[in-house]
């Protein structure tokens, strides 16, 4: 996992499936920071515990921008009813390959 | 079974296991997006397992074990941690959006993303979660055009056939013949998929037989379907045109096919003819098949279309078997309860046993208990590979799960050759089991005992069996079933 990082920001590169450990480790870098930057070009999956954490960001008020989240991610959000309560369009990086607006 | 992962209940095991999870069904044939949502599938309960499952002890392990047959995959998780209840943690959304506690998201995702998702409760023996995904191929229709999968073969042509036996380049004919014969209505999907049979050829899952006229139009075919856990095969697949039917063509068929399975060292053939009617069990008894078993409400009614009839209940099978090979004298421990017909099944099929006493009072350890679950035809097969002390509290925790995932009956296979089988059958029928029959050679080609749970009521009247054997072990069926269930006959 590569990340830089400045007083209130942080940006990661994860290198791999974002799932349960994969969330903690982010957790702890991310810790008190309040705008966070995750790029999941590398990984294939997003479980329900990176979501839990992603949603329980946003509710603390923390800006959360995700770069190329994999298709499946979408498929999560829409099962556990999060794609009608969450801003997309704010969430993801426009500039993503795998933007939601390209996913049939 | 093609893989089995033992995996320490640590969190370092999650993407390990969802990896190999998804690069498993990639070469299985799952598409990309299929393997992915079963990855996704594993991860969420390795999760799971791994946070809750063994919450006092660092060294607990869990079990995942990979199988696959042409039309699924079935991926089962198998951990004997602490007690757990799926349905007591849903996933509530607006809990979720408010407060953030996202508690059965992990299952509510597991459940949409396979096509069936089912939890055992072995009691002792452990829990199980068992996600399963159809492996999506062409279909027949979708390949030809409908010109093509109408058009009739001339119905004239005398004694111009050719029986060949089947080549990879076959698999397209097949799917052709099977859907000009029966519609959509064959109860094997995989038949309609050329991709699926060929697959089957080149994993020499199965051998068969191709009849053409001598222009080259496929007519007939007739296949054999090797056991993955014995050196038998089932006889399972035919078909032969309307227009070229009493022309005994399958007669021919079955000749050559006894004929491949003798030259192949097969110990033996056996077949599941249906008791709607009578027909395939006196083909068969023409070839010296014996009758073993009768499995009640094997299938689902809805799949019976081929000759125009409503039946009105699950349809039953006779098991019909032919030994191939001399085959060593059988050392069997019989249950009082059914010896006179075991033996004289054995004396039909011309099979030696050495009856032994059994010594033992209770079997002692835990019982080692494999379900297999066939969720087109809705049955469960249970074998047991290792009696144990527990079996009765096994099946007396699973019996429930299963009944609740509507399975029309259960299998039980009670090893011959373990002495427990002669002690075990009177607490079985405790539990409402019945008899079924003798499944010879049927698993590592031990003989075993087979007993049966239908779930569903049947009218012994409507089920028809054509041999001498055959009636006897359905009238021992029959009384049964009315002893533990029927009140009147």
């Amino acid at each position: 996992m590569h990340y830089t990082t400045s007083k209130n920001s942080i940006d990661i590169q994860l290198d791999k499936d974002f799932n349960l450990v994969a969330a903690q480790q982010i957790d702890v870098l991310v810790g008190s920071k309040n705008n966070i930057r995750l790029d999941l070009t590398q990984a294939r999956l997003v479980d329900s515990e990176a979501v839990a954490m992603l949603h329980r960001y946003m509710l603390e008020g923390r800006r959360v921008i995700l770069k190329n989240p994999p298709k499946i991610f979408y498929e999560v959000i829409r099962i556990l009813g999060l794609h009608t309560q969450w801003n997309l369009d704010e969430l993801i990086d426009p500039s993503s390959d795998r933007h939601y607006s390209q996913i049939k | 079974m093609d893989a089995q992962l033992t995996l320490k209940a640590r969190p370092t095991v999650i993407g390990s296991a969802s990896d190999f999870t998804y690069k498993w069904a990639v070469n299985i044939g799952l598409t990309q997006i299929d393997a992915t949502r079963l990855a996704l599938a594993v991860d969420e309960l390795v999760a799971d397992i791994v946070q809750f499952a063994y919450p006092h002890d660092e060294e607990g392990t869990f079990d995942i074990l990979f199988r696959h047959d042409m039309s699924r995959v079935e991926v089962t998780l198998f951990e004997t941690g602490e007690p757990f209840d799926p349905d007591r943690h849903p996933y509530d959304r607006d809990r979720a959006m408010i407060t953030g506690n996202f508690e059965g998201a992990g299952l509510e995702l597991v459940r949409h993303l396979v096509d069936d998702f089912i939890f055992l409760n072995k009691g002792k023996g452990g829990k199980e979660f068992r996600l399963s995904k159809e492996i999506v191929s062409e279909h027949i229709v979708d390949i030809l055009p409908e010109s093509e999968l109408r058009r009739n073969e001339p119905a004239t042509l005398q004694g111009g056939y050719v029986l060949s036996p089947l080549k990879l380049e076959d698999a397209e004919d097949i799917a052709k013949l099977i859907y000009r014969n029966y519609g959509y209505s064959y109860p094997k999907e995989e038949l309609y998929h050329p991709k699926k049979i060929e697959l089957a050829m080149v994993r020499k899952e199965k051998f068969g037989v191709m009849v053409r006229t001598s222009a080259g139009e496929p007519v007939g075919y007739f296949a054999v379907m090797r056991s993955t856990d014995s050196m038998i095969g089932e006889v399972g697949e035919a078909v032969v045109s309307p227009q070229h039917r009493r022309r005994g063509l399958m007669k021919r068929m079955l000749e050559a096919l006894i004929e491949m399975a003798q030259s192949s060292d097969m110990y033996a053939l056996f077949g599941q003819a249906i008791t709607v009617h009578t027909i395939s069990q006196q083909v068969n008894q023409h070839f010296n098949f014996v009758s073993c078993a009768l499995l009640l409400a094997e299938a689902p009614p809805v799949r019976f279309r081929a000759i125009n009839e409503e039946y009105p209940q699950a349809l039953s099978e006779m098991i019909e078997m032919r030994i191939l090979q001399p085959i060593d004298i059988r050392k069997v421990y019989l249950p009082g309860r059914y010896k006179t017909i075991l033996r004289k099944i054995y004396r039909q099929l011309g099979l030696t046993i050495s009856e032994q006493k059994p010594n033992l009072e209770r079997p002692a350890g835990s019982t080692l208990l494999d379900v297999d679950i066939d969720y087109e035809d809705q049955t469960a097969d249970l074998i047991v590979r290792r009696y144990g002390n527990d079996l009765t509290i096994i099946l007396d925790e699973l019996l429930p799960s299963l009944r609740e995932k509507s399975c029309n009956a259960v299998y039980l296979d009670l090893p011959l050759h373990s002495q427990e089988t002669a002690i075990v059958v009177d607490e079985l029928h405790e539990l409402g089991f019945i008899f079924s029959g003798l499944m010879p050679l049927m698993h590592r080609s031990q003989d075993y005992l087979r007993m049966q749970l239908p779930f569903t009521r049947l009218d012994m009247d409507l089920i028809h069996v054509w041999s001498e054997l055959g009636k006897a072990i359905k009238d021992l069926i029959t009384e049964e079933l009315y002893a533990l269930y029927y009140v009147e006959k």
